[in-house]
């Protein structure tokens, strides 16, 4: 090894303790990633992500009366949702095709929220914290579908 | 005559990280419900998440958010990852994506109150560290934070920690593997040629 290469390395090194003090992982986002594996579903389909309005018009939810439209596709399941700003909180309207009554449940870093789907697979849920949000499907007659998380 | 890349600064602390276990063997084991290789590929891959977020300079909640969004895209997408001895470089480029999605978000929404880099916690320097290597490292870090976006991305990854391989590194940047010697050579004199005009030692 050349004296440079010899130099780069020991400069390296250096960099690598000067990151390690200056910017380590926070401690808190080490714990998260790793209770994040509690987020594993292993009995429901991930629903592919196919539109979203937020790619197309570049408009996101700032405004009280925007509304973001998204739609997802797992199997022969396509879930319908729009996004509504209200407030803070945001309201979701969805609708599932083919029609069906499912069990609708939001999922959000701070609980869950439940609703029901009618009979033409049609669901509203309020009050939905903005943030970091995915919905999960369970028809009474096909398998459950989930969505990825969403930044809402 | 090849280039010598770069030797991973604390080799040893890959004992402890999972190392030993191929990477798609934690992959597949994660997949299947195994926490304790879930917690290796944490172990192994968080520097690495952190330092693709911190290489665009993000901050506070938004590099948190990528952090964050990126280790629960991979618990989605455990069963399904096609080449499970290439997480490496799926992580990196998911969390390049949303680091872009941030960026955007950012730029349509009030920019939040600026946060100084230096407000990152944990400056203490260790108990019997001279005063010289305290501020040979502020300076250090300085010079690294105003790298050109090129190389303090590259820098960033190559002394995250835990190291990464050769081929990791490669294609976590989406570099050729030939091309990061040379590249990771004229980043080095460049900041060496910096950290000089500030007249910081840099044999210390």
């Amino acid at each position: 090894m050349s004296t440079s290469d010899a130099s780069d390395d020991e400069l390296v090194r250096a960099l690598a303790r000067a990151v390690a003090v200056h910017d380590p992982v926070p401690p808190a986002l080490l714990d998260f990633a790793r209770e994040a594996f509690t987020w594993r579903t292993v009995d429901a389909e991930l629903a592919e992500l196919v539109a979203d309005s937020l790619e197309t018009a570049g408009a996101g939810l700032r405004g009280a009366s925007d509304v973001r439209l998204l739609t997802f596709t797992a199997g022969e399941q396509q879930l319908d949702l729009e996004l509504i700003a209200d407030g803070a909180a945001r309201r979701l309207v969805g609708e599932l095709t083919p029609g069906r009554p499912a069990r609708v449940v939001v999922e959000h870093p701070g609980g869950t929220l439940t609703e029901q789907a009618d009979e033409l697979g049609r669901f509203l849920v309020a009050d939905v914290p903005a943030g970091r949000v995915r919905v999960r499907c369970e028809p009474d007659d096909a398998p459950p579908v989930v969505t990825p998380w969403l930044d809402t | 005559m090849p280039t010598l890349l770069c030797r991973p600064p604390t080799a040893a602390r890959r004992l402890v990280t999972g190392a030993e276990v191929p990477v798609a063997e934690l992959v597949r084991s994660a997949g299947a419900g195994d926490r304790a290789a879930w917690d290796a590929l944490v172990a192994r891959y968080a520097g690495l998440v952190w330092s693709v977020a911190r290489g665009y300079r993000l901050q506070g909640e938004d590099a948190a958010d990528v952090f964050q969004t990126t280790w629960l895209r991979l618990v989605e997408q455990l069963p399904r990852i096609r080449e499970p001895d290439r997480v490496g470089g799926w992580l990196a480029t998911t969390a390049r994506r949303e680091c872009l999605r941030v960026l955007r978000r950012s730029g349509r929404e009030t920019v939040s109150q600026a946060e100084v880099l230096e407000a990152v916690p944990d400056d203490v320097p260790a108990f019997d560290e001279t005063l010289a290597r305290a501020e040979q490292r502020e300076a250090l870090w300085h010079h690294l934070q105003t790298s050109s976006d090129r190389c303090r991305r590259l820098l960033r990854v190559l002394v995250a920690d835990p190291p990464l391989s050769y081929t990791e590194v490669a294609e976590v940047l989406e570099m050729p593997i030939g091309s990061i010697g040379p590249t990771r050579r004229r980043c080095l004199e460049q900041l060496r040629k910096r950290l000089e005009e500030a007249g910081v030692d840099v044999d210390l």
